[in-house]
Order: structure tokens, then sequence, then C-alpha cells
């Protein structure tokens, strides 16, 4: 698959994840489904990136956005 | 045109000049022909996603993303399918492979049809899923997002309106409206044509434009114009005519907008009407409510003008590079929402560079220079010239000239 399709379902799924965990809310995986489906050619995901870096979650779960899908 | 395959691009278009109202009526008859509507729920749709690679040996074949059902976790399986040469090909969809490959990705399937879709169709299918413009970009990321809210709780149950033309065993998505959507067939305009007669006698095509968009078309009323020039003996001719359009593709109402022919190929824009394609009104009411409005807002107006003008046959201009700048002046031109400074600044240059000063002006003739612009003036887009269109047809019914206790001398008031 190519690595714009991987990191697409690595967002989405950690935006599940979270969501199913009950560390966010519906309006933030939203939000954050928004950005994740926006993010600019050549996988720039800075909003995404933002959104996460303001949300009040534990650092591993933030990290998990950033990681290498 | 026959309906073949390029009919479904989302390119196709057809305009012409057009005396006769014939092939405007042709043409609108082989849209309605080739349109129609499908009521289902979001959930029942899937979605498919074709890829940026592709089998470079089979060009007429299609490699796609299918997405699964959501899972628990609110994501979804993605499996890769596609679609063989022979099946496309057989039914001539050369055009619309190469398009999907290029720029619009998405394909929908529902009852086991395959439907190609139009880059705008998610203009529409954004309002339902209330996501923002950028929907518009066929990513992967879109699609994959859009097929989970197509199949989620929320959104999943909705009832929709599948816009879809077809030519042969093709078909293609041009918008997805609400469950609500009234649709009307684009025969309605032919409907008003017919009905303008009754009102004008006859009733003369100028130009008209059909695309997957839009249908609309400027016609002109001649015996109304004679019967103004005999009336009001002007010195120029005015031909009154009204823009009528629609769309069923979210882009417009049904529409009536008044219109005076000034010079060739100049169209002021008077008032418009409108009506949404929704509620119970069937087609018919649709029409016949517009005429009402339309007879009420834009024909009962269309004595007015040629007597205005009139009025300013009289009027004599004593400065009229005074009464160019106070026009301009008052139609507000300059504002960054009309033409913005820097065109108006040409315009009205132009427009005194016109003047001859060894000639008398009226209020008439400064008038009509405005009245005239949008056919003199090239190279405005059109949206610029459309608001042109609009803000000169203020002009006869500006407070520039006031009259004096001799009707001889009349100044500008600034």
């Amino acid at each position: 698959m190519a690595n714009s399709v991987k990191i697409a379902m690595h967002h989405f799924q950690t935006i599940a994840s979270l969501y199913q965990r009950g560390l966010i809310q519906e309006d933030e995986r939203r939000e954050l489904t928004d950005y994740a489906m926006f993010g600019k050619e050549k996988q720039d995901f800075h909003l995404l990136n933002q959104a996460v870096e303001n949300l009040n979650l534990p650092e591993n779960e933030k990290a998990k956005f950033f990681r290498e899908a | 045109m026959g309906m073949n395959e390029n009919f479904l691009l989302d390119s196709w278009e057809e305009s012409k000049y057009d005396d006769s109202i014939e092939g405007f009526r042709k043409m609108i008859e082989r849209m309605d022909e080739g349109t129609k509507y499908i009521k289902t729920q979001l959930n029942r749709v899937d979605v498919l996603h074709v890829m940026n690679n592709q089998d470079e040996e089979n060009p007429g074949s299609l490699r796609f993303f299918r997405f699964g059902p959501p899972t628990e976790e609110g994501c979804a399986n993605v499996h890769v399918g596609g679609f063989t040469q022979k099946s496309l090909l057989e039914k001539g969809a050369e055009e619309l492979v190469t398009e999907a490959k290029r720029s619009n990705n998405t394909i929908f399937r529902l009852m086991g049809k395959t439907y190609f879709t139009d880059y705008y169709a998610f203009r529409t299918l954004a309002q339902i899923l209330e996501r923002g413009k950028e929907f518009l970009e066929p990513r992967f990321s879109r699609d994959y997002a859009m097929s989970i809210d197509m199949h989620g709780n929320t959104y999943g149950t909705k009832e929709v309106t599948f816009v879809v033309r077809k030519a042969g065993d093709l078909s293609k998505v041009y918008a997805v409206h609400s469950g609500q959507y009234v649709p009307v067939k684009q025969a309605a305009l032919l409907e008003i044509c017919d009905k303008l007669s009754e009102y004008f006698g006859k009733v003369k095509m100028n130009w008209w434009q059909i695309n997957h968009q839009f249908s609309t078309a400027i016609l002109t009323f001649p015996e109304k114009a004679e019967e103004i020039a005999d009336f009001y003996k002007l010195p120029d001719k005015f031909v009154p005519g009204v823009r009528i359009c629609i769309s069923d593709t979210g882009r417009s109402s049904l529409t009536i907008e008044g219109n005076w022919q000034v010079a060739q190929n100049s169209y002021n824009r008077t008032k418009k009407v409108s009506k949404k394609h929704a509620g119970k009104n069937d087609e018919k009411t649709l029409v016949q409510d517009l005429l009402i409005e339309a007879e009420q807002q834009i024909f009962s107006e269309f004595a007015a003008l040629p007597k205005q003008l009139s009025i300013l046959l009289n009027i004599n201009v004593s400065d009229p590079v005074a009464a160019i700048e106070e026009t301009v002046k008052k139609l507000g031109m300059g504002h960054e929402k009309q033409l913005g400074i820097k065109i108006t600044k040409k315009i009205k240059e132009q427009l005194i560079a016109s003047l001859n000063p060894n000639l008398y002006y009226t209020a008439y003739d400064i008038t009509m220079m405005f009245l005239s612009l949008p056919s003199c003036i090239y190279g405005l887009k059109e949206s610029a010239l459309e608001k042109l269109e609009r803000l000169v047809s203020k002009v006869p019914w500006l407070d520039v000239y006031a009259a004096t206790d001799n009707d001889d001398d009349i100044l500008i008031v600034s």
C-alpha cells in the first residue's frame, strides 16, 4: 500500500481507539478526523498534530500519532 | 449530440448564440432523458477509491480500494479490488476511467451497479455529512472517513437523493441531495419559455448554455421592444428579456432574472426571483408560483426603465466629467466586494476619455455610456462582468441629477 494510505489508516485507527476507550469525546473525534482527512500533500499533518497536542491526553497516547505508520 | 460517454465527463458543456429556441429545447429534453433521481439510504452505498498505482499494461482497467463496514472501533477494513479492462471498455468507459484516475477518484456501488462520480458531487454530499469545503479533495483519507460516516449510526440511515446521469450502460453521480429534495425536470425552463410568449408575444432566444452544473438561457422579447420604441421614442433600442436558470446539482434554484439588452451584447440585470427545489410543491406549481412572482417583480417594471430614460433625455448635463465621477461614486463600483479600485479607475478613465468636448451631453447620454459598458469591456472575469451588469442597471435610478428652476440648466450634485 502507498505510504499516504498507511498513514491515513494509522491516524483513523488511532482516533477510533482513543474514542472507543473514552479518552476523547465525540466533538474531539470529529475534529481530529477532519484534520486527518485533509493533511496536506507530502503528509503534512501539522493541524492534526497541533490538535493532538492541545488535547488532555497521556503523552504515550499522543506519541502514537507521531509514530511512523 | 448523442448521449455518448463524453456527455458524462465533468467538462461536458454545450452553449450557443442561437436565434431559435429549438436547439435549446432538444438539449434540455436530452438532459432530462439522461437524468435519473435515485432515493436511497447512505448505508446502502459502497465507496471505492481509485488507486494512484494502476496497471499500466491495461490502461482501461481500474484498481481501487474498497472499504468494508465500520468495525466496533469505528474503523474500516480496506480491501483491494479492480474492474477488468473488458468489463469497463465494453461499456465504452475509456474517458471516464481516465477521469477517475486523474481527478475523480471516487466510485459508488449501489444495488450491484457502478456509479462514477463528478468532482462537484461532493459539494452536496459534504452538506449532508456536515463537512467543509476541503471535502471536495478526492483523497484516500476523504473516502475512508466518508465511507465510515456513510455506514455509521449518525448518517447511515439518512435518506438521500442521488442525481444520476446515464449514457448507455454508464452512470455517474452529479449530486447527493437530502431525501426531501424535490426533483424538478429541466423542462421547467421550456415551460417558462412557452408561458413567456403568452405575456410578451414572440420570445427570441439569444444565448444558451447547458452543463452538469447549470442550464441557463437569455431570452428577449422583440415585440415588447417595438412597443417601447414606439411609445417612448428613445434614440436607442431597448429590448426587455429574462435570463432563466435551473440546476439539479445544487448550484441554483429555478430562477428568472430580468434583463435589458442595451447594445448588441450588453445585458443589464434587474430583479431576480427564484424557487428552491424542496417542499411539497410539484413542478407545475413551482413554475406557476415563480411566474406570478416574476410578473409582480420583473415584468411589471419593464415599462419603468424606458419611462425613466425618457425623463433623463430632457436633462442637460453641464459637467459630464463630474457626472461620470458622481455616478461611479454613487454606484459604489470601487468597493472591494464590487469591482475594486483598480478596475473602477480604469473604467472611469476610459469613460471620461471617450467624452467629446465639442458635444452637449444629456443625463440620458451619460446613463447610456454606463448601460453599454458590459459589451465594451473586455477581459473581465465572468463574476466581475456579472457584478458590472448588476451595477450599471442601477444607473438610471441614481440620484445624480438635480433639476433647477430652469430645466435647461441642470447641475451635478456632488
